[in-house]
Order: structure tokens, then sequence, then C-alpha cells
């Protein structure tokens, strides 16, 4: 009895018999590397590096072709050096493994295996590497030793690696492959793996090399595809029925790896093991769930957020996650540029287009982001007040806001309160001058203080007037005698007279409603008294208490909050149009 | 199985067996190579066109010639750098190189960097290799756009004019797209003035024909329908010519037994063509680094339009629309400008479509054209003609004559109703606008957000000038 299918996950194929149905790519890739550089093209985790996988094994056996995996280099003289060490150390190999040789010389124009020429005898060169002349001849030369091989430079991933660079270093690097790409004396190919196609290629004056290679594309699986594919993943372990084939198209949406995840949950779940059986959408449903809180499905999609996603179109995912109807594109007015985001998604195979309208294909995504809402724990508020700030980004006023904001706001509330305890007097008015009076009295108290009431008397009338004021009333205090005030005002000026007095109020500091505060204020004229008059200090009405409480209590909480929440605003509002601005100078350009 | 056939789409062909017909340009670069004239070659031609198939050919045939020896360079954006690949290069095929001769430290520093240690070397190298140097420059513009200062550029295009003027056994040839400005702007007498240029224009319909039967036979067999409709979409243009066979041969994979292209074959292989990466990573690439956008928006224009464009709708555009008729993307025909190449006119309808799923993307651009032809008394909204009453056309008329101008109520009447003497207030005032209601729905026109008709309260009615267009009568 034979031990069945493994499934791959998260690892991709290494094995011919591993890999499902990419036959017509395969062959596409094939066929084309032997007229030209070839590019597989597909979204992330499509299965690329797979196929590569699968190519090389393809190309040891043919004996034609030498497969050389390129590193990744920094820059393009280290390209170079990558490129001539493959190629010698795969000469080397060869030259001295007889095995090898014989399949390298089974190819059709290698029978006559190593060429002995001139040059055949030569060791690499140990000179630095100065121009691409240069490394040109070594590569001839290093082609002479193996005559008739083609080298194939396999480069996974080439989208990241030019991103890696600066923009001059990735030129020259394109520039260096379309030159060596052209050379006709050159056995050279390439085998490039993207998930995108650089800016650069697409902008670039120069011919990319993406213009004179065959693209092989890679696209998630249709519906009948996909079915296949869990069948014959599941290898007899187990069976479908129809609904649970649905379901597991409706999770991974023919995305090779994300069925796999399923496949590989179910598998380790409770139906796991040789014993077969049949599995139901629940079942499938069950294993959605656990593959979308799996470390591997987690990491995958969270690198594909952090990399490749922009925030607008994990936005648009999260949009369509969200509704069943699916989105459109004039729903989502707030985002980039959302045509090309729209097609974009959908030829990555994560949105699917149904009508004018688009739906979520990959419906493990939603489950995914259920699952990292429900382990997310809610920090604490200093926390979200920290994190908030870093997350509105490089302007650091955001910050500062959020210190600066809750002290604003104090002051703010101060003299707004400040302002409502300075209560005007209106009666105080004399007839002989014309008197203005204020009484100021602080907001809050505690029981024997000694507070400070402020009377600001102003002579508004035409002669000097001695004013003397004195409080005669004070519950629960006796000192009353020291603290009167007196002297003389001028026509047009103003004096504000302090008295001192002991509060009595409930224990604890309280709001100070000075109801028995009483004031004598006698107006002298020339010498003589003319009137006296007996001031009760008003309290304040409790609707009027209750408004500037309350006004207090809005700028103290409100101000902290909505200032950095109109900041954010802002910023998500500049950040939005920039990038518009800057997909709209790219499409432009 | 049978092999499959092989159309090099879109790699560039590498040996003259798969080059069809640049014969002439073919002998006019072998010429200027062994004349002693000392000129240097230039192919010139539009992205896709061949140039770096033709310069495959030429490197070929010149490695096989007994006295010459090819250095193909690849681009480099400082003269210094140019003078080390040409004499590594040269070095190599005396069977040297220059750290043997001791050009180099050993850190691998060139210590002969200036023009004239350059010809002496060069020198030195050739009397030892005992043959003439070909120098091949795939893009040479490309190569000076890249320079990173106007100067480098100048030094390189200096340099080439020191060393195709110095007696030295070495000639170049270069591949070019355009005459960029760097090329233009260089103090000394542009190079380009005095090349020989082998010009790569897209083949005629004959030739077209010939190319086609050329590559397919004896595998296919195609029918007359099948040839017009591919010199139709891809308009003599190898690369989108081929774009469309390969579709053909990919899908004769599926039935190897149908050998017969006939035009529905052809209009499934566009479709197909369409949607291949490699086509749209090309077009999408050409259009990006060498079509201004005055250039595109006149390419959209046509695209859109099923019938030919006339001078007149072009006002201003005109040396846009020059020069794309001068680098053959558009082609005059006797009743107007026309897409060269309908494939491409498909393609950019294409991009517009998968763009107005982009709520903003309705920018003035998108605004169809409203344009009343008084010769024909047709109206076409975009490609599509519009359908008006008599009352409706004459109050568009009077409108589009004076563009932007606001006409009052009475003067409209006046125009569209000329056999009633007076104009009754209110009465006439609401058939007016009962009329401009109409017109409006026709054009798919709003008050609010109008494209065509604007209403100012109490002043009169306009039309909106950037989106109307008048062909007056005896007009073009």
């Amino acid at each position: 009895m034979t031990a069945p299918r493994p499934v791959y996950f998260p690892d991709p194929v290494s094995d011919r018999v591993s890999l499902y149905d990419r036959v017509g790519s395969l062959t596409e890739v094939l066929d084309s590397l032997r007229h030209r550089s070839t590019v597989i093209r597909g979204a992330r985790l499509m299965g690329k590096t797979s196929l590569l996988n699968i190519v090389a094994l393809a190309f040891e056996d043919d004996g034609q072709y030498a497969m050389i995996r390129l590193a990744p280099a920094d820059s393009r003289l280290a390209f170079m050096a990558e490129i001539l060490d493959g190629i010698e150390q795969w000469v080397e190999e060869h030259r001295s493994g007889p095995t090898r040789l014989a399949v390298a010389s089974r190819g059709r124009t290698a029978a006559s295996g190593f060429r002995s020429r001139r040059h055949a005898q030569t060791e690499p060169d140990q000179h630095p590497l100065g121009t691409v002349a240069q490394f040109c001849q070594r590569i001839a030369r290093l082609a002479e030793l193996a005559s008739g091989v083609v080298f194939v430079l396999c480069v996974d991933e080439f989208d990241s690696l030019i991103q890696d660079w600066d923009e001059h270093e990735a030129r020259v690097v394109l520039e260096l492959i379309a030159h060596l790409d052209a050379m006709p004396k050159l056995p050279i190919r390439f085998l490039l793996t993207m998930s995108t196609i650089p800016a650069l290629a697409l902008t670039s004056y120069r011919s990319p090399m993406l213009n004179q290679a065959k693209i092989v594309t890679l696209n998630p699986w249709d519906d009948d595809e996909a079915h296949s594919f869990a069948r014959w993943l599941a290898d007899g372990r187990f069976t479908f029925d129809d609904e649970a084939l649905a379901t597991l198209f409706a999770a991974a949406g023919g995305h090779p790896y994300f069925t796999k995840a399923v496949l590989n949950a179910l598998l380790t779940g409770p139906l796991g093991g040789p014993t077969s059986g049949q599995v139901t959408a629940a079942q499938v449903a069950d294993a959605v769930r656990q593959a979308a809180r799996s470390p591997e499905v987690d990491v995958a999609l969270e690198n594909l957020i952090r990399v490749h996603l922009s925030p607008d179109a994990v936005a648009i995912l999260d949009h369509a996650g969200n509704s069943s109807a699916g989105i459109s594109g004039r729903t989502l007015a707030d985002h980039e540029p959302s045509g090309h985001l729209l097609t974009s998604l959908q030829a990555d195979g994560l949105l699917r287009r149904h009508g004018d309208r688009y739906l979520l294909r990959l419906g493990l995504w939603r489950e995914w982001r259920a699952a990292i809402n429900e382990n997310r724990v809610r920090p604490a508020l200093l926390h979200r007040i920290g994190r908030a700030a870093r997350r509105v980004g490089p302007w650091r006023a955001t910050s500062c806001m959020m210190v600066g904001a809750p002290l604003l706001a104090i002051l703010l509330a101060t003299g707004y309160l400040a302002q409502q305890r300075t209560v005007p007097y209106p009666h105080c008015v004399g007839q002989a001058a014309d008197l203005a009076c204020f009484v100021h009295y602080p907001l809050f108290a505690s029981s024997g203080d000694t507070e400070e009431v402020d009377v600001l008397i102003a002579n508004k009338g035409h002669a000097a007037v001695a004013v003397r004021a004195q409080i005669t009333t004070l519950r629960g205090a006796d000192d009353t005698a020291g603290n009167a005030q007196s002297g003389v005002l001028h026509p047009g000026a103003a004096r504000t007279l302090t008295v001192h007095f002991i509060t009595e109020a409930p224990a604890g500091w309280t709001l100070f409603r000075p109801s028995h505060v009483v004031l004598a204020l006698t107006v002298t004229a020339r010498g003589t008294v003319t009137r006296r008059w007996s001031i009760e200090v008003a309290p304040i009405p409790r609707l009027q208490l209750i408004r500037q409480v309350a006004g207090f209590v809005l700028i103290v909480l409100l101000i902290p909050f909505l200032i950095p929440l109109g900041v954010e605003y802002v910023m998500r509002r500049r950040e939005t149009r920039g990038s518009l601005a800057g997909a709209d100078a790219q499409r432009e350009h | 199985m049978a092999p499959r056939l092989e159309l090099n789409f879109p790699n560039p062909v590498e040996g003259e067996a798969d080059l069809f017909d640049r014969k002439a340009e073919l002998e006019l670069i072998r010429e200027t190579i062994a004349s002693s004239s000392r000129r240097i070659a230039v192919i010139m031609g539009e992205r896709v066109t061949g140039k770096t198939s033709l310069l495959n050919v030429v490197q070929a045939w010149a490695n096989a010639e007994p006295g010459l020896a090819v250095l193909r360079l690849a681009p480099v954006t400082l003269r210094s750098k140019l003078i080390e690949e040409i004499l590594e290069g040269m070095a190599s095929e005396a069977d040297t190189s220059l750290y043997g001769l001791g050009y180099r430290d050993k850190s691998g520093g060139f210590t002969r960097s200036t023009v004239v240690g350059f010809a002496a070397v060069a020198a030195e190298l050739s009397a030892q290799a005992a043959r003439m140097f070909v120098v091949c420059l795939d893009e040479l513009d490309s190569m000076l756009v890249n320079c990173p200062d106007d100067q480098s550029a100048n030094e390189i295009l200096d340099f080439i004019m020191y060393v195709s003027n110095a007696s030295l056994p070495i000639r170049f040839i270069f591949t070019l797209t355009r005459a960029t400005p760097q090329i233009m702007r260089a103090d000394s007498t542009p190079f380009i003035t005095a090349a020989r240029i082998a010009d790569l224009t897209p083949w005629t319909k004959q030739e077209t024909r010939e190319f086609v039967e050329w590559l397919m036979s004896p595998s296919f067999c195609v029918d007359d329908a099948a040839h017009d409709l591919l010199f139709a979409e891809g308009g003599g243009h190898p690369y989108l010519t081929k774009a469309i066979l390969q579709r053909i041969v990919d899908d004769a994979r599926a039935d190897p037994a149908d050998n017969a292209i006939t035009a529905d074959r052809v209009h499934g292989a566009v479709a197909a063509a369409l949607v291949a990466p490699e086509v749209h990573l090309t077009l999408k690439n050409i259009l990006n680094a060498h079509i201004s956008p005055d250039e595109l928006h006149i390419l959209q224009r046509l695209a859109k339009t099923a019938r030919p464009l006339a001078v007149g709708e072009f006002a201003s555009a005109m040396p846009a629309v020059n020069e794309m008729c001068r680098r053959h993307y558009v082609r005059s025909t006797p009743v107007g400008y026309v897409l060269a190449f309908r494939l491409l006119g498909r393609w950019l309808l294409a991009q517009a479509s998968a763009d107005t799923d982009d709520p903003r993307g309705v920018d003035d651009n998108t605004v169809a054209k409203l344009v009343i032809d008084e010769n024909r008394r047709r109206v076409y909204l975009g490609d599509r003609e519009v359908q008006l009453s008599q009352y409706e056309y004459r109050l568009l008329q009077r409108l589009a004559a004076d563009p932007g101008t606001v006409i009052d109520r009475a003067t409209l009447a006046a125009a569209v109703w000329p056999d009633e003497s007076s104009f009754e207030g209110g009465r006439d005032s609401g058939r007016l606008s009962q009329l401009v209601h109409r017109l409006r729905s026709v054009l798919d026109d709003h008050e609010r957000d109008a494209k065509y008709i604007e209403t100012r309260r109490g002043l009169g009615i306009s039309v909106v000038p950037q989106n109307v267009e008048r062909i007056p009568r005896g007009g073009p």
C-alpha cells in the first residue's frame, strides 16, 4: 500500500508528482526558455517558487540547460559576481563529477562534452570585475568549457530584489539583464519570478527586458479546478460532498496555498490520519476557522498586508469582506484610485467580479480578520493613546497635542470659569457718584481656609469719592475687623479692594457658594457719607452652576480627544491625497 | 507531436534566416561599415519595430567576416566607462586584457581614461588584433537619457565623434528610437547629421501579407479576409502582427489539424493578444516612456472615435498629431486621421474601461466631446451620433456659434423659431426652457453639473466651450 500524497504546506512543492495542474504553465516555461528569457508572474503564494523548482528538476534531467539559482545581491557588481560564481561552480562541479558530466553531455549539442579550446585550461580570472565587457568575456570562456549548455539564471522574487535597491542601481541591473539577454553569443537565459511588475520597468525609456521575455502568468484556479485540486490533495484520505467543496472554494478562492492550508487543517484536525470519510461543509468551515488561526496563514496574510497591499487595498478587502452584496467602484470614493486597485486585487485573486460589483474571493481573509479581532487584547488607555499617536505617522504634532491639549483645556476651562464667577453687582450705582461693583471670588473652598474676595469698584462719576468696604457678616468667622478696606477713587479710576474671610464650608474641598458673605460698602464724597450699601454676594443660580460645570467638563474632557482626532483626520486626508497624487503622477508619467 | 512554430515573439531574432524583409536596411549598414567613409551607422525606428533584431543580424554577419570583430557594449552613463568597455572588448579580441597590458592597477582601476589615452591604447590593440572593430550599442538614446547630466551626455557624444573622425579602425553602429534632445543639443555638430540612417517603418499591406505568409507557411493557410484584418489590427507593425499570430500558434496546440486562419480566428487572436501580458506591458511601457500626454490624448481620441477625425477637430493639437503621423502611430487618409494600429486603439479603450470603476477618474478627458458638423448637419457625442429634432439642432447650432458666450433667451428664440416675429416673455420662455431640457436629456447633461449647456439665471444660456466643437459650414 502506497503512502498518500504529501501535502506540501507551507513550503513550496519540490517534486514533479506533487505539483498539481500547472502542466500548461510548465510546458510554456520549458518551451519558452529554449528561445528566450522567461518571467513567471503571479500573485503571492500562487506557486511561482514551486514551478521554479519543477523547472529546475526538468532541466537537470535534460542536461542541455544548467539551472543556476542566484542569491539576492545588493548591487550590479555583486549581481555580476553572483552570476559568475554560479556558472564557475557549475562548470567546476560538472568537470569533476563524471556522473553529472554524463548527464550534461546527454544534451543535443553537448554530445562532445567539454571542448578543449584555448580557454579550456584557463583558470577563472581572479582580477576584480571592472566592466560588463570583462564579465561577458569570462562568461563566454566558461561557456566554452561547457559547450552547448545554456545557463538559465534564476532569480526568485526578482521584483522584491529590485525594490530593495535604489533607483540607479536597480536601473543598471535591469539594463545589464536586458544587455545579457540580447547578446546573441552568450548562452544565457533568465528565469525570473515576480509578483508585481516594477514601476521602473514600466517607465523605463530603454526597452525593459520584460518587453522581450515571455511572461507566464499563474492565476488562481477556478471552482472546477479548485475542486479537482482538493480531491487530488485528499488522495483518498477522505472525500468531499459538493457543499464542502463549495465552502472550500469560497474560503480559499482557488489559491493553492490557502486551499492547502485548509486541507492541512483538515488533516491535522479530527479527520487526520489514514481513515477515510465524507467531509461535510461544516467540517470544512471548522477547518477554515482553524486555518485562519494557524501561524502559517497568519504570517502569510500579515506579510501580504505589510509588504504587498496598500492600506487602501486592505480597506477595500475589509469592506468587501463585510458586505455580502459586494462593493462597487462608486462606494470607494475615499480610497486610492479604485479602478486600478480593484482590477489589481481581482488579478491577484483576492476579489472577484460579479456584474458591476466586486466580491471577496478569498473568504479566509474575513475569517482571519475576525480571528485578529478576537485575539486583540484591549490595551490600557495610555497605551492606546500612545499607539494612536504613533500611528498618525511622522508628524509629532499629535504627540505634542496629546500632552498639550489637556493643559490647554484646563487653562481654557479656568478662564471660562473665572469669567463666570466674576459676578457683576448691578445695583451698585450711587447717585452722587456712578459706581460699578464686581465681586470676584474663588471657585473652590475648603472649610477653615482664608479666602479672598476681590471687589472691583470703579468710579464712573465726575467727582472723587472715598470708598470703604468691609465684610460685616461672615457666619462662622469673627475676625472681620481686619477685613476693612478703604481708599479714594478719582473720576474714571478703579480699584480692587481685597477682603479676607474665613470660609465656613463642609469638610473637604467643595464648590464655594458664598451666599453668606455680606459686604458693607460705604461711599464718601467730600467727607460726607453719601451712600451705604449692604451687598450680599449673590449665589450662582443652580441652573447656571450646572451649565458652568457642564461647560468645564466639556472643555476638559473633549478637547484632548477632539484635537488629536482632528489632526489625525487632516493627516489621513493628506496621506490619501498624497497617495492619490503619487498614483496620478505615476499614471501621467 | 510536430514542433511548435517559432515566431521569435517577443524576443528579437538573432540570425538572418529569421529576419524578414529588411534587406535594404541590412545592405545599407553593411555598406556603411565596409566603406572607407568612416560614417556612423544608425538603425532608427519606433519601439519594438525590429531594431535589435537588425543589429543582431548585422552582428552575426560581422562576426562571420574575417577582418571584423564585433563589440556589443552594455549601456553606460559616463565617458570613462564607455572607454573602458570598448578597450576591454578590444583587448579580449586581441587575446589579451587590460591587466595583461598593464593599463589596470591591482585594484582594477583603469590608468588611461583620457580620450588621447584611449586612442593610444586602441591603436595598440587594433594593431595586435589586426582587425577592424564594429562597436554596437543598442538604444543609444536611452543611454544618453539616463546620463546623470547633460555634460556627461555631451562628453559621450563628443567622444563618439572624436573616434569616428580619428584614424582608428573602429566603426559604430547605434540603434535609436528618436533623436533625443541630448543628441540634438550637442554643442558640436550632432553625429546624427552625418550618420547613415536605416529607418525601420511598419510594412505596407502587401509587405505585411508577405511577412505573414513567410512566418506561417506551410504550417498555416491564411485567407484574404484574415490578411486584411491582420493588417488593419497590426498596421504592418512587426511586433503587433506577431503578437496576434502568436496567439493563433498557441491556440493551435489544442487542435493541430486546424491550420486555416480565417478572419474569425484573427478576431479571437486579437482579443487574446489584448490581454496577453507581453503586449500589455510593452504597450504600457511605450505609452509611459515614449508618448507625451498630448500625444496620448490624440491616440485616445482616435481610439474612441470610429470615424476618421479631420484636421479641424484637433485645433491646437496639430503638432502632436503631426508627430504621431511621423512616428507612424497615426495614419493620414483623405477623409481624416486614423490610428495606424487598431490593436493599439482597442488596448487604449480597454484601459479606459478599466479606469471607469474609479469614481474620480471622470475628468475633462472623459467627457465625450460634442461635435456639431454643420456641413452634414449631424451631431456627434464622442464617437456616437446623436439624433436631434430640428429645433434642438437650431438651438445647439446657435449656442455653438458663440461658444462660451451667454446668449439671451430672445436671441435664442429668434434663432430657433425665426418665423415668429416677437418673443412673448413668459410663454416663449417656457417653450425655450422645455427645449433646453429636452436637449439636455438627449445629451445626458444636467443643469447642476453641466457638461455642455450652462444656464445663467436671468442672463441666458451658453455652451461649455472646452467640451463642444463646431465644424462650420465650408470647414474641413
